[in-house]
Order: structure tokens, then sequence, then C-alpha cells
């Protein structure tokens, strides 16, 4: 439900990132989305499509990346990607953990068509 | 075609506020608290009942999420704390910058505690640092036993879980210890209290104590 606010974030923050860099078009914005995040894809694109009118990205698709939830072993320090309830350590079976991924929603990259047509970090 | 690598979290600018937020409060040795949950979980009845003793032993202040009406803040205030409100408009969650525009009405100097009440939602709020310390997830048993496992981020992200509405756990075809069993499967480090009437009287057992704990290591 969240997803018009993260949109809006969205597209000032890759319209600050394309300014001056020449571009003409954007093909598409790639997003990776952790899994517990609790970004629902549709309303993303949803608010995107509705969003982008009048700005450059309005010819840009919205993709989408998930990322795993990652979980560190507070026992042993494993780091594993946990599937299902409950998380347990596959090395030493330990229950207790850390999340340290799976709640990112971050812009990785924006392609696009410039005038002098350079990858720009 | 031409490759722009981005790397910014849609989140950065909240977080970053949220961080100003929480640097603020600490320099006025405020601990805060983040109450959450589901709309009619039982938030504001929590409240109203652990606010009278909770400001017998420090300086309370309230900040009231809703997406409309007053309603919420006029209940709070009959305890005798302050509280301030904030109205979305349709908005499912606070954000950082709604708390930090809150701050002037606040006597920020005078107060040990800041309780915020967020917009009734188990999904949104997870995801919006406000500048807390701690958050609560407040979870009715009238939500159903499955709900820790249907709603897994909001278990995951919090201190703590209050189990509320006990005392009818039986009439909603619900166990409490499945429900609480369940919490722990998900996140075996919250600390879970429960809440409800017993013989008559609401109790919400230790939870008091536990934020005042909470607000003296802040030091």
């Amino acid at each position: 439900m969240h997803e018009t606010a993260l949109t809006q974030n969205l597209i000032n923050i890759a319209c600050r990132a394309l300014e001056g860099k020449g571009v003409t078009k954007v093909n598409s914005v790639t997003l990776c989305v952790g899994a517990l995040s609790g970004v629902l894809y549709d309303a993303m694109e949803f608010a995107f499509d509705a969003m982008k009118q009048g700005t450059v990205l309005e010819t840009a698709d919205l993709d989408f990346e998930e990322l795993p939830v990652t979980a560190r072993c507070r026992d042993c320090a494993y780091e594993y990607n946990p599937v299902g309830f409950p998380y347990i350590c596959p090395v030493c079976g330990g229950r207790y953990f850390e999340i340290i991924g799976g709640e990112e929603v971050y812009i990785k990259n924006i392609d696009c068509i410039g005038d002098d047509d350079v990858v720009t970090d | 075609m031409s490759q722009i690598k981005v790397n910014t979290d849609l989140k950065a600018l909240n977080n970053e506020i949220a961080a100003q937020n929480k640097e603020k409060l600490h320099s006025c040795g405020i601990l805060t608290v983040d109450v959450l949950g589901s709309p009619g979980s039982g938030k504001t009845t929590l409240l109203e009942n652990i606010l009278p003793e909770l400001a017998a032993k420090c300086r309370v202040a309230v900040i009231e999420g809703d997406l409309a009406t007053e309603n919420d803040a006029r209940r709070i205030e009959k305890t005798g704390v302050k509280a301030v409100q904030i109205n979305t408009n349709g908005g499912c969650h606070l954000d950082a910058k709604m708390i930090e525009r809150q701050f002037e009405k606040i006597d920020l100097e005078n107060t040990d505690v800041l309780v915020i009440e967020n917009v009734g939602n188990l999904v949104c709020p997870v995801s919006f640092a406000l500048g807390e310390d701690l958050r609560i997830v407040v979870l009715s048993t009238a939500e159903g036993e499955d709900k820790p496992l249907k709603y897994p981020t909001a278990m995951l992200k919090t201190d703590a879980v209050v189990v509320s509405k006990t005392d009818i756990a039986e009439y909603v075809c619900v166990s409490t210890d499945k429900l609480i069993g369940n919490i722990g499967t998900v996140n075996p480090d919250v600390k879970i209290f429960t809440a409800g009437k017993t013989d008559g009287e609401y109790r919400a057992e230790g939870l008091v104590e536990y934020i005042l704990e909470a607000r003296k290591n802040l030091k």
C-alpha cells in the first residue's frame, strides 16, 4: 500500500540521476526489491505508469529483481537464505539470527539512450 | 545504449530524517517507542491502560497517527498525557518527516518517553523508520493464530509483540498459546507480552517495566 510513496521517491531519484547526462530516451529502470520489503510489484508498476507521465521516465518500463532474505546465524556467523519459517542455520542448526538482507528497495540501474551514448557510473 | 548505475535506496531519505529525529530525541534524553499493529488490534486501548502507570514514573508524550479524526488523541489526553494528532488523510503509514514536524508541538526538554502510535496497518509502517528506539507490535488474538506467519516482516522487525485481547481468545476460537508459538517460530528473539482483562482489570504485565528499562539503558 505504500508503493505510491516509494514510487515518488523512485522517480525523484531516477530523474536526479539522469540530470545533465544528455539522455534522450529512457528504456527501463531496474529496481531491486528485497523479499521482506513488503513491495507489491503490480502496485508499484501501476503507480510508476501513472507517475512517470511528464517526466524523462515517460518511456521507461520498470523491471524488478527480487533479492532474497539473508540471515546471519548468531551462533556460527554463517550467512544463508532461509526459505520458510522457522529460519534454521543449515550449518549448525542455530535458531537465532540477524537479518542482513531482504529489506532493500533500490534502483540498480537505468537503461537509456543519450546524445553521447556512454556508460556512466 | 547507456546504463547509468544508481544504487540508491528508495527509503534513503526517510532513513536519513529518521536518523536525525533519533539524534535530536536522544539529545533531549528521550526514548522513542513506535507502536504498530492492524486497525482494531487494541493499540489505543493498550496505551490508555499503560500510560497512567508509565506517566507516574516518567514524563510521557504521545503522537497519534490516523488516517482521519482526532479521536485517539482525545482518548489519550483523558489519561492526563499530552497527545498530538497526525492525520495522514489516507496515507497508510507515518514517515520520519511527519514526526519531525511534530517536534515543535511537544515539550521535548521535559519528556522522557515519546510514544508514537502508528497508523493501523501491519504492513507498511514496518518499512518506515521514524527514529524510534523500540518498536512494539500489537497483535490481537481476534486476528487469528496464523497472523505471525502471514505477516512475518512485522514480527521480524520488532523488538516486542503485545498479544492483546487475550480475554476474548476463547470466544474467537483462538489459542493464545498457539499464537505466541507462531510469533516465536518467526522471530525467536522477540519479547512477548500479553494484554487483556483479568478479573475485570486490564493488564499488560511487564510492559511498563520493559519501556522504563529501555529508557534507563538509553543513558
